[in-house]
């Protein structure tokens, strides 16, 4: 099976709006796709590792 | 060019014209000037009697008596006198009198021939197989992309990995199935009876490594 580049994909929607309003909140559009295996998947709660985060105390501070 | 009602529907009978607002009768507004002024009436200071300061007597300082210390009289320490200690008088327990139960039902009665007694199904030694944690992981990775495909259908990376992923697990989820019986009710493939022997869900204790302990 061929192995499709990442540059091969046209999204239907853009990464963001393309003219932006100030005030507004807009989220990005998924763009990539690297997955990890299905046994770490399990662990994270889900297959892409960029919406993996971990809260931590003090992050956003 | 405004539109009226009236013109708009001539045939109609006229409307009665809106009562005046109906306000409370004022009354007149006296002219202060007409008022007599009003005086206050001054009234004689009373002043305050002096009474005359009354020195405090002084009173003589009473001394304390002294009273002599009467010393407690040092009384002979009795001892206490050592009484035999008395055991209890051991009562001879009353047995209930066993009165013999009267059965009123004489004869037994007789067990139905069509209906063989249930024996429950022997799952002293349950076995769960770790591919079924195997099999979850995979489940829930399809899920997943799946949900990423809602959104992006003409992605060809998440199908082609889907169709990947999908191909495993059905063959995974063939060879549990072979082993232990349909997964859910409406798999057509292995022995139907087999998941009476399996433990039930709520006995699998899954860990974090993938590993399975059968608590019973």
């Amino acid at each position: 099976m061929a192995e499709i580049k990442d540059q091969e994909f046209m999204p239907i929607v853009p990464f963001m709006p393309t003219n932006p309003q100030y005030g507004n909140a807009y989220v990005p559009y998924q763009m990539d796709f690297d997955i990890v295996e299905p046994r770490e998947a399990m662990e994270m709660g889900t297959v892409f590792p960029s919406l993996f985060s971990q809260y931590e105390e003090g992050e956003s501070l | 060019m405004i539109e009226r009602f009236d013109d708009r529907f001539p045939n109609l009978p006229n409307r009665p014209t809106p009562n005046p607002i109906e306000r409370p009768i004022e009354k007149p507004i006296e002219n202060p000037i007409n008022k007599p002024i009003e005086r206050p009436i001054q009234k004689p200071i009373e002043k305050p009697i002096e009474k005359p300061i009354q020195k405090p007597i002084q009173k003589p300082i009473q001394k304390p008596i002294e009273k002599p210390i009467q010393k407690p009289i040092e009384k002979p320490i009795q001892k206490p006198i050592e009484k035999p200690i008395q055991k209890p008088i051991q009562k001879p327990i009353e047995k209930p009198i066993q009165k013999p139960i009267e059965n009123p039902i004489l004869k037994p009665i007789e067990s139905p021939t069509t209906c063989p007694p249930y024996t429950m199904p022997n799952r002293n030694k349950p076995q769960a197989d770790p591919a079924l944690v195997r099999i979850m992981q995979y489940q829930f990775a399809i899920y997943d992309i799946a949900l990423y495909l809602d959104t992006h259908p003409n992605d060809t990376r998440a199908l082609t990995t889907r169709q990947r992923l999908a191909s495993e697990l059905h063959e995974m989820t063939m060879a549990y199935e072979e082993k232990h019986g349909p997964m859910n009710l409406f798999s057509h493939h292995g022995d139907y009876a087999k998941y009476v022997n399996e433990p039930w869900p709520w006995d699998i204790r899954f860990s974090k490594e993938g590993k399975i302990n059968v608590d019973i």
